[in-house]
């Protein structure tokens, strides 16, 4: 069953296109289809756009745009909107060291859930996970898709202070810790990549849309990964 | 080709160059960062020829001291921290020409919080992701990405030294209404949503008929209010995480708002019941700790015409030039006394 598109003002300069209740695969691709076609057409005054979890939010300059010809244009644009747009499937592989100090709570998550560390990372490390966003901090993907028997409430009391690229679980998630700080997830391993560095080209290493392989490693393998690569705290 | 502008002497307590953002970003997680006053940065750059754009210094609840190290023309807007050239007052919100070797310092906060200088020609420093203001969280931009400290000289195109100068000033009148804004409690207008079903009617009441105070917990990121508690409908306090704007009004769980500013995670979980409207970002920007605000509610087509009023004025305001008459400071019965004196035909 289609759901109908609500519009719903976020401020007055900013408009958010909703197209679903809950976090479905199928809203979050309607979703980057307008956000695509937004940028294709260069609608005017539209100052930024941001494709999260079930919703478009289209920033723009009053001055240059009204938010009914915006919703005129917006209409128009999903009715016209092919969601078979993502043909081409970008899967970044981020290889992961489990367990050890890379990951100080591989063990309590396997006894959890009465499982083996080695069952625990087959099962982690198996998905292609969706990244429905990037949000909270640069390059920190919002992942869908991790295997109900790894699903975990979250810490009571945060970690004060997790590294930069740990790889974690936190209830129904997984996620790739971009800067360092705290958090109340559970940090099973750790990857070498940098998620974001602004002198490059493309500041971050994944973008919304993208698709994420974690990859286990060995610890000296870690090592391996040159400076550029290596996770910094900044 | 770059000249040194000033030296760090005596730092401030939060001193950061900012434009007026960053965008397009925020959809991979970097903050829009940018002065919080967008009008006192437009506005003082207007004063010294630059783009409104143009990058300045954002000073938080006390100015610097510092050293001038070549002739230049400023402009100082925003909170006034009573700004003085070798110890001599000088105006604020027009134009002002500065010589080398001279000091810049600024005596007592009399209203508002943040104080902008802006420079002819605009801070040297790097554009990263299209901006040069500084982003603190992720330490990038701005001056090697961090608030200034003892030490740090900062330069300008060498250009805009050697270019003419015409000195203007803003219109006292809109001075007076800014420091008006400063200074007296504050109605903050919003317009309500985008999460209404997550708030009972008695909750909106509770928003639109309190008064909040700003707590300690106030910086770039964002305001914490102290308050009547927001009821929440039996919808959860959460959302499904997505896009924060700018003066977005949100209400955890505990019920007391935050006003989210410029440096806000891109991304948020918490119910936002409003949002402050574009045109009084920059008065609620100028309100510190301890200060009392309340919120009145305007619909969308209200916000825009007030957007546009407040653009106009921003933007379009004609600045006076100062070419045409001398200013004097004079004591009359020892009271003081500011002059402009002009030359009429007789």
């Amino acid at each position: 069953m289609e759901e109908e598109v609500r519009y719903i003002h976020a401020s007055d300069c900013a408009l958010i296109v909703s197209f679903g209740e809950d976090i479905y695969e199928t809203v979050n691709k309607k979703v980057f289809a307008l956000w695509k076609a937004i940028e294709r057409e260069q609608v005017k005054g539209v100052v930024e756009v941001v494709p999260t979890y079930r919703d478009l939010c289209i920033s723009y300059n009053p001055l240059e745009q009204t938010t009914d010809h915006l919703i005129e244009i917006c209409n128009h644009l999903i009715k016209n909107l092919s969601y078979k747009e993502e043909s081409e499937r970008r899967v970044i592989e981020v290889p992961v060291v489990y367990g050890g100090e890379y990951g100080p709570d591989l063990e309590y998550i396997a006894e959890l859930h009465n499982l083996t560390p080695e069952k625990v990372i087959e099962l982690h490390s198996a998905p292609e996970y969706r990244i429905y966003m990037v949000g909270f901090a640069p390059g920190f993907p919002y992942l869908g898709g991790l295997d109900e028997r790894l699903h975990t409430p979250r810490r009571e009391v945060p970690n004060p202070r997790v590294p930069t690229g740990s790889v974690g679980i936190g209830g129904k998630q997984t996620n790739v810790l971009t800067i360092t700080g705290p958090s109340g997830w559970w940090y099973i391993g750790k990857t070498p990549l940098v998620f974001a560095d602004v002198n490059k080209d493309d500041p971050t290493l994944i973008k919304p849309g993208d698709y994420i392989k974690f990859a286990p490693i060995k610890p000296e393998e870690f090592e391996l990964y040159g400076d550029e690569n290596k996770g910094s705290n900044h | 080709m770059s000249v040194h502008f000033l030296e760090v002497l005596q730092p401030g307590i939060l001193t950061t160059v900012q434009d007026t953002g960053r965008f397009k970003y925020q959809r991979l997680g970097y903050t829009q960062s940018g002065a919080m006053d967008d009008y006192a940065l437009r506005v003082g750059n207007r004063l010294v020829d630059n783009p409104e754009n143009e990058a300045g210094l954002e000073m938080t609840y006390v100015g610097e001291e510092f050293l001038i190290l070549t002739d230049a023309m400023i402009a100082i807007t925003g909170a006034d921290f009573s700004p003085e050239v070798d110890g001599t007052a000088i105006p604020m919100w027009q134009s002002v020409n500065v010589e080398k070797n001279s000091f810049l310092s600024f005596k007592e906060r009399k209203y508002g919080v943040r104080a902008y200088i802006c420079v002819k020609g605009g801070f040297d420093v790097p554009r990263v992701l299209g901006s040069k203001s500084t982003d603190l969280k992720s330490s990038f931009g701005g001056y090697e990405g961090r608030k200034l400290k003892a030490g740090d000289i900062l330069s300008i195109p060498k250009m805009s030294v050697d270019s003419g100068n015409i000195n203007n000033k803003f219109p006292e009148e809109l001075v007076e209404q800014n420091y008006r804004w400063y200074d007296e409690p504050q109605e903050i207008k919003v317009t309500l949503g985008p999460d209404t079903d997550n708030f009972t009617e008695k909750g909106y009441k509770t928003l639109l008929e309190s008064e909040y105070e700003i707590s300690e917990k106030l910086d770039r990121q964002g305001y914490q209010l102290i308050g009547s508690k927001i009821e929440h409908s039996s919808k959860s306090p959460n959302i499904i995480t997505n896009f924060t704007s700018l003066g977005a009004v949100q209400v955890p769980g505990a019920g007391t708002p935050i006003i989210l500013m410029k440096d806000r995670q891109t991304s948020g979980g918490y119910a936002k019941i409003a949002n402050v409207i574009s045109a009084d970002i920059s008065k609620l920007a100028q309100r510190g700790l301890g200060e009392k605000i309340s919120f009145t509610s305007v619909d969308i087509s209200r916000a825009r015409e007030l957007f546009i009023n407040y653009e106009s004025i921003v933007s379009k305001t004609k600045l006076e030039p100062l070419v045409d008459h001398l200013i004097f400071r004079v004591q009359v019965d020892n009271e003081n006394y500011i002059v402009h004196i002009k030359e009429v035909d007789s």
